[in-house]
C-alpha cells in the first residue's frame, strides 16, 4: 500500500547504488546546496524533464533516538505530523495537497524520518507552506494521539505479528546488536505503544524537529534562483531550537556467533538468514565498506552470485538473497535469506554457507563493472534522485561522495575483497531457522 | 553540467481546480497556475504492418519500450494453472545461443532491462536501454519473444520457486482471501481458477512452454508503447526486426463472458495463529469500454482511492483507528468487470471494520456525493497527471496500456477534459448504478470475533 506511512525495516534499508563505468569527469547530478542562517541545509537538483518537483525534508533523527521503554516514539509522531498545526487542522495537510494533484508519503528510519510530496510546479510554493509549518507548529488533540496508535498498532500487526519470519527477525536483531539502538524495531513494541503519552511525542518533536536539524532537497523542475526566496519565506522564519548535542555514542554489540531456532505453526516452507554487523560507509572502519558491496554482489547477484550455483543450480534452495546495508550511521551489516528446498535440511545450507568460497580477480572485475552501470536510471525520476541526495547527506556523507562513489568502487584492489571475505567470519553473526511446526531440522 | 535528463515533455492541465479551502484563504499562499503542453504520441507502421505508439524525446539518453500481450493467467489450461508465471519467469532467462549466466552478465554490465510479467488478462514485457545499446537491446528483445531456451535445469529451478511460492501465499491471509473472494464471485469461470496449483505446476515441461510462447507472442495480440530518443524512421525498422517474425494469429479460445452477481453477505475463513484478519469487498464493476467508466474511475477515488483523504480512509482509519490501510480500485476485467476493496484489522476489531464500510456504502449509496467532493476529487486526479509522466518507462507502459484499452491516440490530451466534463448528476446516476449496498460482499480471513 504506496499510501502509507512507510517505515524501512531493517532488510529494505540497503540503497542499490549503480553508477556507469563512462561517467569520467562529468558530473552525475545537476545539484547545487546553500544552508539558510538557521542552519536548514538545502539542496536543489535540477531534472527539467516534466513539470514536477518533489520537496522531501530529512530530520536527522529515528528510532534510535526513541526514550529507552518507549520504542516506536519516532514512527508515531511521524504519523502524528499529518495531524495538525495551529493553523491547518487535522487531516487537511493531506487534502490541500491532494486537492492540488499532489502526491504524499513519509517515512521512519534507524537515523532519519523524512517526509515528501511529489507536486506540479506551480504547487509547489504550497507544498512549502505545509512543510514549513509543520516543522515549527505541530499541535494534535490528545483524541487524535490516541486514534492514530490505533492506526500503529494495526500497522504492526500487519507487518510483524501477522508475519512469523518478521517476527523471527526483531528477535534475531535484538540479539545480534544488544544494547546497541539497532536492536529496537522501528515501529516500536505493543508493550511500549502503552507507555508513550502524547507528551513524551511533543518532547520529541521540540527535541529533534527544527530548521538546524534538517536537510531539504528539492528535485525536478526548479533552479537555485527560484528555490532561494521561496525557501527563505517559508523556512527562513523558524528559529534554530536545536541544543548542541553530545556525539551519540553507540554501544558496541558483543562479538557474539550465535543461533536462534524458531518452530512456526503456520509457516510451510524452511527458511534460514544470517546476518553478520560490519563497517558501514560512515563507521570508523569505512575505507572497507566498498569492498563489502563487492563482495555482496560477486556472493549474491542474480543468476550470476556464487550461492547462485551452490544453492539453487543444484536444486538445494528455491531462493536467496544477499545484501549489504551499508548507508547506516555507525555499523552496517550484511545479510543472506535462503528459502530451502522441502527435503533439504537446513543445516545443510547453513554448512554450506559456512564453507569458504574461492573469489577470483575475474570475479571482483565482473562485480565492480555490474556495480557501475546504469545510472541513467537512477536521475530519470527526481522523487529517486531527491531519495539518494537526502540520505545521503542526512548521513553525513559530503556533497561530493556521491560523485566519487563509482571511481571508489573501482579502485578497490583484490586483496581488500579478499580481507573483506576474512573479516566477515571474525564480525558479530547470528543465524536463524525457521521451520513449520512437526518438521524436524 | 551534463543534463542526463532533459526531455521537454510538456504536459497540459487544462483544469484549474480551486487551489485550497476556503477556510485557509487568509492562511496559504496564493498560487500562480501554468499552462503546460502534453505530446500526442506518433502511430508508427512498419512495412510489415506491427504498429507502436511513439513519444520521441530528442534530448533523454534513454529507450523505454513496453510491449502488451492480450492474454493472461486465465488463458492457462485448467490442468496447467501457473504456466503463465512459470513462462514469463523463463523467457528472459536463457534466449538464443546465451545462457542464463551469459545474458545476466551482457544486460547488467549494458545496463539494459528486459523483463516480462503475467497478469491475469494480459502479458507484459518491458526493456528499457541506452541510445547507444539500442541494437543489442532490440536484438535480446527479439531473441527473448522468439528463441526462449527452456533447458531443463532451468524449467526446475522455475517450478521449485513456484511451488515455494504457494505455500508462501497459502499464510498470508491477504493472498488467501483474495483467491477465495474471486473464486465465491467467478465460480468455475477462469476469474476464479487462475491461480497457480501445484500439480498444475508439476506438469509443465518444455514442450509446453514452447508451445505457450508460439500461442501468447503473435502480432494480432501485441500492442506496444514506445518513448525515448528514437525517431519514426528507426523504430519502424526495428518493430520489423523485433516482431516481424513472430506467428500472425493466436490459437487461443476466448474467454467466456460472465454476470458477476454478489449478495450483501461475509464469508470468514478461518486462518489460526495470526493476530489480524484481512478482508476483500466488493460487487459488480464496469468495464474499460463502458460509458460510465471515467465516472466510476472518479468515484474510486473519492470512496476508497489511493489518498488517505476518502471516505473510507477518512473514516475506518483516521476517525475509528481502526486500520493502518483501506483501499478500493476498479477490477475493469474484459469478461465481467469487479469493483474491488481490501483491508486489514486486528481480529477482534474486523467486524466494526466491516459495519464501518458498509455504512460508508449505505451513506453514499443513499446520499450521494457533494459537488465540493467531487470536484476535490476531480481536481486530484486532473492535477496529478503530470505525474504519471514522471519516467519513461511508466510512460511507455501508458502508451501500450492504451492500445490495450482501445482509447484513441490523443488520449493523453483528452484526458483530463474527459474527467472534468463528468458532473455531479453522472456522480450520482453512477452510484446508483454501482454502490448498492444490498450487493456489497466480503470473504475475510483470519480468526475474526463476532462474524
Amino acid at each position: 500500500m504506496n499510501n502509507m506511512k512507510n517505515i524501512f525495516l531493517f532488510f529494505s534499508a540497503a540503497i542499490i547504488l549503480a553508477f556507469p563505468s563512462n561517467l569520467k569527469a562529468e558530473k552525475l547530478f545537476n545539484k547545487k546546496t546553500f544552508t539558510l542562517s538557521n542552519g536548514l541545509t538545502v539542496i536543489i537538483n535540477e531534472n527539467h524533464r516534466a513539470p514536477i518537483v518533489t520537496q522531501m525534508i530529512w530530520y536527522k533523527t529515528g528510532s534510535i533516538d526513541d526514550p529507552l521503554g518507549k520504542t516506536g516514539t519516532a514512527h508515531l509522531l511521524e504519523h502524528l505530523m499529518f495531524k495538525g498545526t495551529k493553523s491547518i487542522s487535522s487531516g487537511d495537510f493531506s487534502k490541500i495537497i491532494s486537492k492540488n494533484g499532489g502526491k504524499e508519503n513519509a517515512f521512519t528510519s534507524y537515523n532519519y524520518t523524512s517526509y515528501f510530496q511529489n507536486i506540479a510546479k506551480d504547487r509547489l510554493e504550497l507544498a512549502m507552506f505545509l512543510e514549513a509549518d509543520r516543522m515549527g507548529n505541530l499541535n494534535f488533540s490528545e483524541q487524535n494521539f490516541l486514534l492514530e496508535k490505533d492506526v500503529v498498532i494495526e500497522e504492526r500487526l500487519l507487518r510483524i505479528d501477522n508475519d512469523p519470519s518478521a517476527l523471527l527477525l526483531e528477535q534475531m536483531n535484538k540479539v545480534l546488536w544488544g544494547d546497541h539502538p539497532y536492536s529496537r524495531p522501528i515501529i516500536g513494541t505493543q508493550k511500549d505503544f502503552a507507555s508513550i503519552s502524547s507528551t513524551d511525542i511533543k518532547d520529541f518533536y521540540k527535541e529533534h524537529y527544527s530548521p538546524d536539524n534538517a536537510i531539504l532537497v528539492l528535485s525536478g523542475d526548479i533552479t537555485i534562483d527560484e528555490a532561494i526566496p521561496l525557501v527563505e519565506k517559508y523556512y527562513g522564519k523558524i528559529a534554530p531550537s536545536r541544543k548542541p548535542l553530545e556525539k551519540r555514542i553507540f554501544t558496541a554489540p558483543l562479538n557474539l556467533k550465535t543461533e536462534i531456532k524458531m518452530k512456526s505453526p503456520i509457516v510451510k516452507v524452511k527458511s534460514l538468514t544470517k546476518s553478520f554487523i560490519t563497517p558501514s560507509f560512515i563507521s570508523e572502519d569505512k575505507h572497507l565498506a566498498p569492498a563489502f558491496d563487492i563482495l555482496t554482489e560477486i556472493l549474491g547477484a542474480e543468476k550470476l552470485g556464487k550461492y547462485y550455483k551452490i544453492l539453487i543450480e543444484s536444486n538445494l534452495a528455491s531462493s536467496y538473497d544477499c545484501t549489504y546495508n551499508g548507508f547506516v550511521e555507525d555499523k552496517g551489516s550484511l545479510n543472506i535469506s535462503v528459502i530451502a528446498n522441502s527435503d533439504i535440511d537446513l543445516s545443510a545450507i547453513n554448512n554450506i554457507l559456512e564453507q569458504d568460497i574461492d573469489i577470483t580477480k575475474a570475479d571482483v572485475k565482473a562485480a565492480k563493472k555490474r556495480l557501475v552501470s546504469g545510472m541513467e536510471y537512477l536521475i530519470d525520476n527526481p522523487e529517486t534522485t531527491a531519495n539518494l541526495l537526502g540520505k545521503f547527506a542526512i548521513l553525513g556523507l559530503s556533497a561530493e561522495y556521491i560523485e566519487t562513489y563509482p571511481k571508489m568502487i573501482m579502485d578497490v584492489p583484490y586483496k581488500q575483497v579478499i580481507e573483506a571475505y576474512k573479516l566477515l567470519k571474525n564480525y558479530p553473526m547470528i543465524t536463524t531457522y525457521l521451520t513449520p511446526e512437526g518438521i524436524e531440522d | 553540467m551534463k543534463k542526463i535528463v532533459l526531455i521537454c515533455l510538456l504536459l497540459i492541465i487544462s483544469f484549474f481546480p480551486k487551489l485550497a479551502s476556503a477556510q485557509y484563504n487568509s492562511v496559504l499562499p496564493k498560487i500562480k497556475p501554468q499552462t503546460f503542453n502534453v505530446p500526442t504520441p506518433k502511430l508508427v507502421k512498419s512495412p510489415k504492418g506491427i504498429t507502436a505508439w511513439l513519444i520521441e524525446e530528442k534530448n533523454t539518453p534513454i529507450i523505454a519500450v513496453s510491449i502488451i500481450s492480450a492474454s493472461g493467467s486465465t488463458s492457462d489450461p485448467k490442468h496447467l494453472k501457473g504456466l503463465s508465471e512459470v513462462a514469463v519467469s523463463l523467457m528472459g532467462n536463457e534466449i538464443g545461443n546465451y545462457s542464463a549466466k551469459e545474458l545476466t552478465s551482457i544486460l547488467t554490465e549494458n545496463a539494459i532491462n528486459l523483463s516480462f510479467t503475467a497478469g491475469i488478462e494480459h502479458l507484459s514485457a518491458t526493456m528499457t536501454t541506452s541510445v547507444e545499446k539500442k541494437k543489442l537491446a532490440f536484438k535480446l528483445l527479439k531473441l527473448a519473444l522468439t528463441e526462449p531456451r527452456f533447458s531443463r535445469n532451468s524449467i526446475k529451478e522455475a517450478k521449485l520457486l513456484a511451488l515455494t511460492k504457494i505455500k508462501q501465499e497459502a499464510i498470508n491471509p491477504n493472498t488467501v482471501a483474495y483467491k477465495k473472494f474471486m473464486k465465491y464471485v467467478y465460480k468455475k469461470h477462469p476469474y476464479g481458477n487462475y491461480f497457480a496449483s501445484k500439480s498444475g505446476i508439476k506438469r509443465i515441461n518444455r514442450h509446453i512452454l514452447k508451445d505457450w510462447v508460439k500461442n501468447r507472442w503473435t502480432k494480432d495480440k501485441l500492442f506496444i508503447g514506445v518513448v525515448g530518443n528514437i525517431n519514426e524512421q528507426e523504430l519502424s525498422k526495428l518493430l520489423d526486426k523485433t516482431f516481424g517474425k513472430l506467428p500472425n494469429k493466436s490459437r487461443l479460445k476466448a474467454i467466456p463472458d460472465f454476470e458477476v452477481i454478489t449478495k450483501q453477505n461475509i464469508e470468514v475463513k478461518t486462518l489460526k495463529n495470526l493476530p489480524q484478519s484481512s478482508a476483500w469487498f466488493g460487487q459488480k464493476g464496469v468495464a474499460r469500454s463502458d460509458k460510465d467508466f471515467f465516472t466510476l474511475y472518479v468515484l474510486n477515488q473519492l470512496i476508497g482511492g489511493v489518498n488517505l483523504t476518502s471516505k473510507l480512509s477518512q473514516s475506518v482509519r483516521e476517525e475509528l483507528g481502526l486500520t493502518y490501510g483501506v483501499t478500493t480500485s476498479l477490477f475493469p476485467l474484459k469478461h465481467g468487470p469487479i469493483f474491488l476493496g481490501f483491508t486489514n484489522s486486528a481480529n477482534n476489531k474486523m467486524a466494526k471494520t466491516i459495519k464501518a464500510i458498509q455504512t460508508q456504502w449505505e451513506k453514499l449509496y443513499n446520499e450521494g456525493t457533494t459537488k465540493e467532493e467531487l470536484e476535490d476529487t476531480k481536481s486530484f486526479i486532473t492535477g496529478s497527471f503530470p505525474l504519471s509522466f514522471i519516467s519513461s518507462s511508466d510512460l511507455a507502459s501508458f502508451l501500450a496500456s492504451l492500445q490495450y484499452n482501445n482509447e484513441d491516440i490523443d488520449y493523453l490530451k483528452t484526458r483530463n477534459e474527459k474527467m472534468n466534463a463528468i458532473t455531479i448528476d453522472d456522480a450520482n446516476r453512477v452510484i446508483k448504478r454501482i454502490f448498492n449496498p444490498e450487493n456489497l460482499f466480503f470473504v475475510v480471513v483470519g480468526i475474526p470475533s463476532n462474524l
